[in-house]
């Protein structure tokens, strides 16, 4: 595969326990990801879907096998180009909403100045002008994810991770949130790896979904998603995307489906 | 913002409980006094003390500048050694495991011991009182300085490193930024420590400060001057500590501590 960005071959992921002992996280794990692909990876918690992306970032050495980010091996270092959502914000509440979303920019070297220009076209992109100056801690937690994701694309990467970024916000937020990033993502090319629990999103936003097993996780499915896009209403209406979610909760041990 | 009650009334309503409770031991003492027969001479009422203080203003006030500039000075140096210092002992490597047992080592010495010491070492001027004032307050701005850089959360720093920020960004945009508050508090706290230690050192040997002063009252059996000597201490603890109020209102308005007389 010669346009992948990321590619997990045959990968063990083992975490040493406090007081001795240790735990298998991933066992055997191989996947790819190709440019600009949107990939979702589900399965039951503690199957080390947060690990594999850890993995990919560079914070999370792997026992066996090899892992690679555009063909370099990635080792204790971050590759370039990648950004990162976390569960949480992550947002520096010293800085005004317009400053967290130039922060890598900054690191990177720009001036403050060419870091809020670039960061504003972000926050227009997400509806968050309004906001360039508040605080963090002013935001709802929707809108602070909104900044996160700003704060991730600013430095115009081709590998994005998501880990579980929407999980701890509510049902119709989630939602909203999900059709900021498919509108985005359709519009700025990237690849994204996004882990999740819920079967629907998955479906809702990607092109592959990697289904992983308990721990220790190893890949179970690779679905492909063949659905036309944008995934609006009538597409999540459609019997397909129902043949699709279904598919994936049988393949996770829940026969009578979800949600 | 639409706030029903203007900002000044919660601000007055804040300042009330203390002020009463204030007055209630202020009362208090006046009633031990009058009702309770002590000779004035012993145990002074409050009224006699604000007398004193009024009195001898002159010379309460050109005694209190050198206990204001030692504890000031000494605190100072705390906080530009103790928060570097604790920067060193938040890391994991050799230099923190091979400070940290000298620091707290030090903490084991008695250090109002050391006064007398220092005075050997420094004479009867201002440098002992400086050393003392360092020496008791350095400690809690270090240790608040350590905790508060090593609770930076796993995935601030992994955020950090994935914006490739070096040692130096990371603790200027990250990890400086989140510890202070935490070492805003020790800086408080070694400041009413700093008060006590500018007067232990007086009391060991000086010429001038509120220390001498009350050690001076006390060889002439004035007891109404040492207790205006005291209340003029504790006024100088208060102000040393409103300053300190003053700069977390401006260095942290961001903080929790802070935002309520923020809006």
């Amino acid at each position: 595969m010669p346009d992948s960005i990321v590619t997990f071959e045959d990968v063990d992921v083992v975490y040493r326990l406090q007081g001795g002992g240790e735990t298998v996280a991933c066992q055997g794990l191989g996947f790819a990801v190709r440019e600009n692909e949107f990939v979702s990876i589900v399965g039951p918690s503690g199957c080390g879907k947060s690990t594999s992306l850890r993995v990919i970032a560079g914070l999370q050495p792997y026992r066996r096998g090899s892992v690679r980010v555009r063909r370099e091996p990635v080792g204790h270092r971050v590759p370039d180009g990648l950004a990162m959502m976390f569960q949480t914000p992550v947002l520096l509440d010293w800085n005004s909403v317009i400053d967290n979303v130039g922060l890598p920019l900054e690191v990177a070297g720009l001036s403050r100045r060419e870091a809020r220009a670039e960061s504003r076209r972000f926050l227009e992109l997400a509806q968050l002008e309004r906001f360039a100056d508040a605080r963090p801690y002013e935001l709802s937690g929707g809108m602070q994810q909104r900044v996160a994701l700003c704060r991730a694309l600013v430095s115009k990467p081709d590998l994005l991770l998501m880990d579980e970024p929407f999980g701890a916000l509510d049902a119709l937020t989630r939602a909203q949130m999900g059709g900021v990033l498919q509108n985005i993502w359709e519009r700025q090319k990237v690849a994204v790896v996004f882990v999740t629990h819920s079967i629907r999103e998955a479906v809702t936003l990607s092109d592959r979904v990697l289904v992983m097993s308990a721990r220790p996780g190893r890949l179970l499915k690779d679905v492909r998603i063949d659905l036309p896009r944008p995934r609006e209403g009538a597409v999540r209406r459609m019997a397909k995307f129902q043949d699709y979610v279904d598919e994936i909760a049988v393949c996770l041990g829940m026969p009578d489906g979800v949600e | 913002m639409a706030d029903v009650k203007p900002a000044s009334d919660r601000r007055l309503g804040g300042a009330l409980p203390a002020i009463i409770s204030l007055a209630v031991v202020i009362g208090a003492w006046q009633a031990a006094t009058t009702l309770g027969n002590v000779s004035p001479a012993l145990f002074p009422s409050p009224l006699l003390t604000a007398q004193k203080i009024v009195e001898l203003s002159g010379l309460l006030i050109r005694n209190t500048w050198p206990t204001l500039i030692e504890a000031a000075v000494g605190l100072a140096s705390s906080v530009v050694i103790g928060i570097p210092l604790g920067i060193l002992l938040a890391g994991r490597g050799p230099v923190s495991r091979g400070l940290f047992p000298l620091v707290l080592g030090t903490q084991n010495i008695p250090k109002v011991a050391l006064a007398p010491l220092l005075v050997v070492w420094f004479g009867f001027g201002a440098m002992p009182k400086f050393v003392l004032v360092f020496l008791i307050t350095f400690f809690p701005v270090v240790v608040t300085t350590t905790t508060g850089i090593r609770s930076v959360p796993r995935e601030m720093i992994e955020l950090g490193a994935i914006c490739k920020m070096s040692a130096l960004q990371r603790l200027a945009r990250l990890e400086f930024p989140y510890a202070l508050p935490s070492i805003l508090s020790g800086v408080k706290v070694a400041t009413t420590m700093a008060i006590i230690a500018a007067i232990v050192a007086e009391f060991v040997g000086s010429t001038e400060g509120l220390g001498f002063l009350i050690v001076q009252a006390q060889g002439s059996i004035n007891t109404p001057l040492i207790f205006a000597a005291i209340v003029v201490v504790s006024f100088v603890g208060f102000a040393l500590y409103g300053l300190v109020g003053m700069a977390e209102k401006i260095l942290i308005p961001w903080h929790i501590s802070q935002r309520r007389t923020h809006d």
